[in-house]
């Protein structure tokens, strides 16, 4: 074989396998091509420690997600949201009817989180409440009490809220696991209830 | 002006391109579609002048028939067309640093390496190309969830359907330069280049 044709297939060779690692190095493996898939990943390998953001709900009352004892779900929402947020809170609702069910203690392990502190005041924060049958006891709707801790919760989470241009916000719909400590532990699916249940009963 | 200096202007006006990429680049990044098609290609270009189709002897032996400088290009277009790889370019640090030098890098090595590839690896790996294009296109506007946290759903759509008018006006270019190249062939061979017929 030519001599420089032997010195480009191994030219070749080792720039192919140059990609290959990068490919297999930035996707977990081949696992994660996405963000969202990336997040999940990195956090059920290493839980994220979150910000200790103090959080008002509708009711006035300030509460700390460290601070609840109890592993607990977190879902990020804006209450006028009529597609993600719905199904966010119909999962949540399905979950808090397990927990009756199964004759949990009834605390808070449920925190539906706003993003929107510029239109969900108490009475919003309240009525997506009602809307979806929240039990204060074991379901508390919340707004950080300050842009900059909102900011923080949602950076420290991996959510991203965006404009949707028609005065909205598209954002992940995920379910958060929180465990004592204040960690995010796992992300699950909205539809991923019975793993959500087990996981809060521990 | 002789030909070494106004090789060396062309060459110099690749600054021009990526200058305008860095001084655009938050408008350019604010749309997935002008992101991933006037970023790149100003990035891509902007290097690929800086090269021209010139390679050093030295380097030449190891990129026969263009082969080291084409896998090097699209490992590097293929890596930051990776949708969390779009997303981590847009949020700055390493990603986007990264993006920014090895796009022209990529660039360069096209130019240096399109013209080493025989007629016939060019027509495939057009085919090939515009063939990727389409099915990029169609995937982004058929796919129901969204690729890039950064990006909207219908960011996507506009994406997916910029890449097909692409592919489609790709296609009937690469179509009309084979029919030309043929007209010209039945006339008599200008330019050295063979007509499908003649290279298979």
């Amino acid at each position: 074989m030519a001599e420089p044709v032997r010195r480009t297939l191994a030219a070749t060779t080792l720039v192919l396998a140059a990609a290959v690692a990068a490919f297999v190095l930035e996707t977990d493996g081949l696992r994660a091509f996405t963000s969202e898939t990336a997040r999940r990943l990195a956090v059920e390998r290493s839980p994220v420690p979150l910000p200790p953001v103090r959080l008002r709900d509708s009711r006035g009352e300030a509460i700390r997600l460290a601070e609840l004892g109890r592993p607990a779900l977190i879902e990020f929402v804006y209450t006028r949201c009529p597609t993600l947020c719905v199904a966010l809170g119909q999962s949540f609702a399905r979950i808090q009817d397990e927990l009756v069910r199964a004759g949990a203690e009834p605390r808070p392990q449920l925190v539906s989180v706003s993003f929107d502190p510029v239109r969900d005041d108490a009475a919003a924060l309240a009525a997506y409440g009602e809307a979806h049958g929240a039990d204060p006891r074991r379901w508390r709707i919340v707004l950080p009490e300050t842009e900059a801790g909102l900011r923080s919760l949602l950076e420290a989470a991996g959510v991203v809220v965006l404009p949707d241009g028609e005065g909205g916000f598209v954002h992940n719909a995920a379910l958060h696991l929180v465990d004592r400590e204040g960690r995010l532990a796992a992300v699950l699916a909205p539809e991923e209830i019975d793993r959500a249940v087990a996981a809060l009963a521990q | 002006m002789s030909a070494e200096a106004g090789s060396t202007t062309g060459r110099a006006l690749g600054l021009l391109p990526i200058a305008a990429a860095l001084l655009l680049r938050e408008r350019l990044e604010a749309r997935l579609v002008t992101h991933l098609l006037v970023e790149f290609p100003l990035l891509l270009a902007g290097g690929a002048l800086l090269a021209g189709p010139w390679i050093p002897a030295r380097l030449a032996a190891w990129n026969r028939g263009g082969a080291t400088g084409l896998a090097a290009a699209f490992g590097v277009l293929g890596f930051f067309l990776l949708p969390r790889v779009v997303d981590a370019s847009v949020a700055g640090g390493g990603h986007g640093l990264a993006k920014v030098v090895l796009l022209p890098v990529a660039g360069a090595a096209l130019a240096c390496s399109l013209p080493l590839l025989p007629w016939l690896g060019r027509q495939v790996l057009a085919a090939q190309l515009l063939a990727m294009t389409a099915a990029m296109g169609w995937l982004y506007t058929a796919l129901p969830e969204r690729l890039c946290l950064r990006y909207l759903r219908s960011e996507q759509d506009e994406l997916g359907v910029a890449l097909l008018l692409l592919a489609l006006a790709g296609f009937l270019l690469w179509l009309g330069r084979l029919l030309a190249g043929e007209r010209a062939t039945a006339r008599g061979p200008i330019g050295g280049v063979p007509s499908p017929v003649s290279a298979g």
